[in-house]
């Protein structure tokens, strides 16, 4: 093959490459043939002593195969091929000259033309055609012209051939040149095209892909889906094998199923979208272990091969989805934030502002016991609890849900932490954090208290006594909403002298949980008092009196009683009771309701059952050094009869926000 | 806001540890309001902005001060002098510097520079409108103290 | 007048279901089924035209029920539309493998139903 293209390299996207090729081809083996023949009749000469003859032969001989090197050079293939041909042409007309066997001298020339403009193009071609056409007419026509002398009618018709061939060969070589423009013009546009095809495709932002039965990638796909799927040579590897680290088994054989129905189009395209199991997904390159969202879609192409193929779009949807996260995040935030507004708005707002009081006398008391380096940080803890507790507690009564709930989460925390020793820095710190949070939330209240307050400047003060009667209506109200129990709080007598002389918020504590433990353990469902006999409504009686230097607090509740069989067996438990002695004594065991953690509740929820409740009644008046009395009856109720010194000096006025 | 104040308080005791040689003790952090009077002898300030601002304030007396001063120099300082406060400022510098680290790069927060205030009452401006103030002391050299005081509160819109 | 055979081991789901269908004012009557033992009982006793079926059920589970229904031939082309919950979406593509018509997601409204509906002919 080297010889025979002269061991030229042809580049095969240049335009006409065929066209040298071939052109190269022929001239070579006109050169051997050529040559080969004229070595023949040179010897053929030299045999029959025809010595000029002879030598002619051999000299155009070499010249042809001399032609065979300079083709090799870099000369210009024209310089080799006039050197092939002249001497071809020559050869011919040496042949009409002598007239050769029987007159075939001639039958040479119609070699020639088509010689001649094949190898050397049209017009150098067509050219020496003519020069030969000349040189034949005259050989047949002009008789002695050549050594032979033709007939007139072989004299026609042997210029007609030659004309006949020489037409052809033109009309041919024309008709491939139009052909072989026309061709390179049609591969410039394909090209064109496919080169624009590949632009878009590689500046794709989308994955774009096309799978086969066998979910194998095919060949031509999008450069994006490299990058989006951190892979690279993609092509005839398996889609679900690229998944493999981002599907369970299932969510594998599902996708298989999925792919079927598309191949299958056993849905519509519209269905098939809504039931995509690659809408979104969360994935995780198999080689780089890269983690992104990405969206699928897939969609059935009938190709011309006649199969079926799916075209996969791929796109990164990584930070769209923590957009929209956190979109809905701060929605969620918003909407919890109006929720809290809301709370809050419904509270009268002198009682709010006597739950403001109270909570910033709590974190004082926090405070103050957070600076007070002698106490234990167990102990901090425990006293920490109780006023989260307590502010707790406030707010549920009062609707404050959001603010409860959050308060709830920080009991929780610091629940644990009084049993321990060991507190950590970093975990006091993390409580005085999440206090401050609570605080700051306590400001707003205080903030939008003093907005509104400014609208009601005309409104008359409530009175103590109703802002204490009402809180406490609440507690019976959301008690017995929250247990499905009905009560009445009657208010036997509030003599005001013993609110302004007694510790206000003291008083208001404790009657507030007392209440609180009368609807939860006293008053019953309305359906077992309807079967005792009794209202299905239960009564709550209240009365505050001064009693010569005494404020005596007495609160009655018509309810079962306390059910002193569960007392016992819940000191028993929680071995609250050493002596078995104490087992039967009702004063040791109204004792052991009064102890830390005590509870006959099962669950602690926002309204009982944490076990602090009577505790901290015995607490604070303990404080402030009273006592309490406790009567029971089982079936009938309790009656609570609580008596503090009043402090005639200490009369505290109401404080406005 | 824990996030932010516990890398001050481990570099606070890391610095003490490798810089002064002593080791410090946090003790229970408490609140204050800003408005308190205080009787530090002198307060270095430093502001943090970006996802939260405020500002985190280390005061002292000038007993400790001068002690310190005399550990670094190894000369004795009977007064707050100029000498003293830039001892103090050394101190909390290599102080910023470290939390500056650890904080900027886990969260979107530059801290700046620290101001040193000095003189009895004197008055820590304090970056945000915030009243209330999570104070932590710390027990150094076994009987003196000094507090750690920080206000901060996410940025609007972070 | 059409059949359509409501299947739920919620008493509560199915009145949900026959009740937005209700809404729609189509003319047809409703039959239940609490599992999907029931429901092949009720498509051998008379004639269905189309099938609500839920997914989760005791005895028969949905699946098994489209199963078995889609092997007998004179139900194969019988309307099943499962209903099932936005969790519990991935169940869809099985469902369709084994043969069920279309589905729909809780909660039902008279939208989605009609949207489907007017893709199967009763």
């Amino acid at each position: 093959m080297n010889v025979m293209t002269s061991g030229k390299p042809l580049d095969s996207n240049t335009e006409g490459y065929m066209d040298t090729l071939v052109r190269y081809m022929l001239l070579n083996s006109l050169i051997f043939m050529g040559g080969s023949f004229l070595f023949f009749f040179g010897f053929e000469n030299f045999v029959q002593h025809e010595m000029a003859k002879g030598i002619a032969d051999i000299a155009m001989g070499m010249m042809a195969f001399f032609a065979f090197f300079v083709l090799r050079s870099p000369a210009p293939f024209i310089v080799s091929g006039l050197m092939t041909v002249i001497p071809f042409g020559t050869l011919c007309a040496f042949f009409l000259e002598s007239g050769g066997a029987q007159g075939s001298g001639v039958l040479w020339s119609y070699s020639f033309p088509m010689m001649a403009i094949f190898l050397l193009g049209m017009r150098a071609g067509l050219f020496l055609s003519f020069i030969l056409f000349v040189y034949l007419g005259l050989a047949v026509f002009i008789p002695g012209f050549t050594a032979r002398t033709y007939p007139l009618a072989f004299a026609y018709r042997a210029i007609s051939v030659y004309t006949l061939v020489l037409a052809f060969t033109v009309v041919y070589e024309q008709t491939r040149i139009t052909k072989d423009k026309w061709v390179a013009k049609l591969t410039r546009a394909l090209k064109a095209e496919r080169d624009e095809i590949a632009t878009m495709k590689d500046n794709l932002k989308t994955g774009l892909f096309l799978m086969n039965r066998d979910f194998l990638i095919q060949p031509l796909y999008s450069k994006a889906l490299e990058d989006v799927l951190s892979e690279t040579d993609l092509q005839g590897k398996s889609f679900l094998d690229l998944l493999s680290s981002s599907l369970q088994q299932k969510e594998h054989e599902t996708l298989i199923d999925y792919f079927t129905m598309v191949f299958n189009r056993s849905f519509d395209a519209q269905m098939l979208e809504d039931i995509n199991p690659l809408h979104q997904l969360t994935y995780f390159s198999v080689s780089s272990g890269d983690e992104k969202k990405l969206r699928c879609s897939f969609a059935p192409i009938d190709r011309e091969d006649g199969n079926v193929y799916i075209l996969g779009t791929v796109e990164d949807v990584t930070l769209e989805v923590a957009l929209q996260k956190q979109l809905s995040e701060e929605e969620g935030k918003r909407q919890e934030e109006m929720r809290a507004l809301f709370e809050v708005i419904h509270v009268e707002p002198r009682v709010l502002n006597d739950f403001i009081e109270d909570t910033e006398y709590e974190f004082d008391r926090i405070n103050s016991i957070l600076k007070d380096s002698e106490r234990s940080s167990q102990n901090v803890m425990i006293e920490i609890y109780q006023s989260v507790h307590a502010i707790k507690s406030n707010s549920v009564i009062l609707g404050l849900n959001s603010f409860a709930t959050k308060l709830h989460a920080l009991e929780d925390e610091i629940k644990d932490f009084r049993e321990r020793h060991d507190i950590s820095f970093q975990e006091i710190l993390h409580v005085t954090v999440e206090l401050e949070k609570l605080m700051k939330i306590k400001d707003g209240f205080k903030d939008l208290i003093g907005k509104i307050m400014s609208f009601n400047m005309g409104e008359n003060r409530m009175q103590e006594e109703h802002v204490l009667v009402q809180t406490l209506e609440r507690v019976i109200d959301k008690a017995g909403a929250d247990l499905g129990k009905k009560a009445k709080l009657v208010v036997k007598g509030i003599n005001p002298r013993a609110m302004e002389y007694g510790p206000r918020r003291a008083i208001k504590e404790v009657l507030m949980q007392l209440v609180r433990n009368a609807m939860v353990h006293g008053i019953e469902s309305p359906e077992s008092r309807a079967a005792n006999g009794k209202d299905a409504s239960g009564i709550i009686r209240l009365s505050i009196e001064l009693i010569s230097d005494k404020i005596v607090i007495q609160l009655t509740d018509d309810g079962r009683g306390l059910d002193f069989t569960a007392i016992r067996e819940k000191a028993e438990e929680m071995n609250l009771i050493t002596d078995p002695k104490q087992f039967e004594d009702r004063n040791s065991l109204l004792q052991v309701l009064f102890m830390p953690g005590f509870s006959t509740a099962k669950v602690a929820d926002m309204h009982a059952g944490r076990g602090i409740g009577l505790n901290l009644v015995r607490e604070r008046v303990k404080e402030l050094k009273g006592s309490i009395k406790l009567q029971s009856e089982e079936g009938k109720g309790t009656i609570f009869r609580i008596f503090i010194p009043a402090d005639v000096h200490a009369a505290q006025g109401v404080e406005t926000a | 806001m824990e996030k932010y104040i516990q890398p001050f308080v481990d570099v606070c005791e890391s610095v003490f540890r490798e810089f002064i040689g002593t080791e410090l003790v946090a003790e229970r952090p408490h609140f204050a309001d800003k408005n308190d009077p205080h009787d530090w002898d002198v307060s270095a300030v430093i502001g943090l902005t970006g996802e939260a601002r405020g500002a985190v304030v280390i005061s002292m007396k000038k007993q400790l001060a001068l002690k310190l001063t005399g550990v670094l120099t190894g000369a004795e300082h009977p007064e707050l002098d100029d000498e003293v406060v830039d001892a103090i400022g050394e101190i909390i510098n290599i102080i910023a510097g470290n939390a500056k680290r650890g904080l900027e790069e886990s969260f979107r927060l530059v801290i700046s520079l620290p101001t040193i205030v000095r003189g009895k009452g004197h008055a820590i401006l304090w970056p945000n409108d915030q009243a209330r103030i999570i104070r932590i002391p710390f027990k150094i050299f076994d009987t003196e103290t000094f507090c750690l005081s920080v206000a901060i509160e996410a940025s609007a819109g972070a | 007048m059409k059949t359509v055979l409501v299947v739920d081991d919620s008493r509560i789901m199915r009145n949900i279901v026959k009740n937005t269908f209700a809404s729609m004012n189509i003319p047809c009557q409703f039959i239940e089924a609490g599992n999907g033992k029931e429901a092949l009982a009720r498509l051998d006793e008379q004639e269905v035209h189309l099938v609500l079926l839920d997914w989760n059920m005791p005895e028969l589970s949905g699946l098994d029920f489209l199963k078995t229904v889609r092997a007998k031939d004179k139900y194969k082309e019988l309307p099943v539309i499962m209903v099932t919950s936005e969790a519990a979406r991935y169940n869809v593509i099985e469902a369709l493998k084994n043969g069920a018509t279309d589905y729909i997601i809780k909660p039902v409204n008279e939208k989605s139903f009609r949207e489907k509906l007017s893709k199967i002919t009763i």
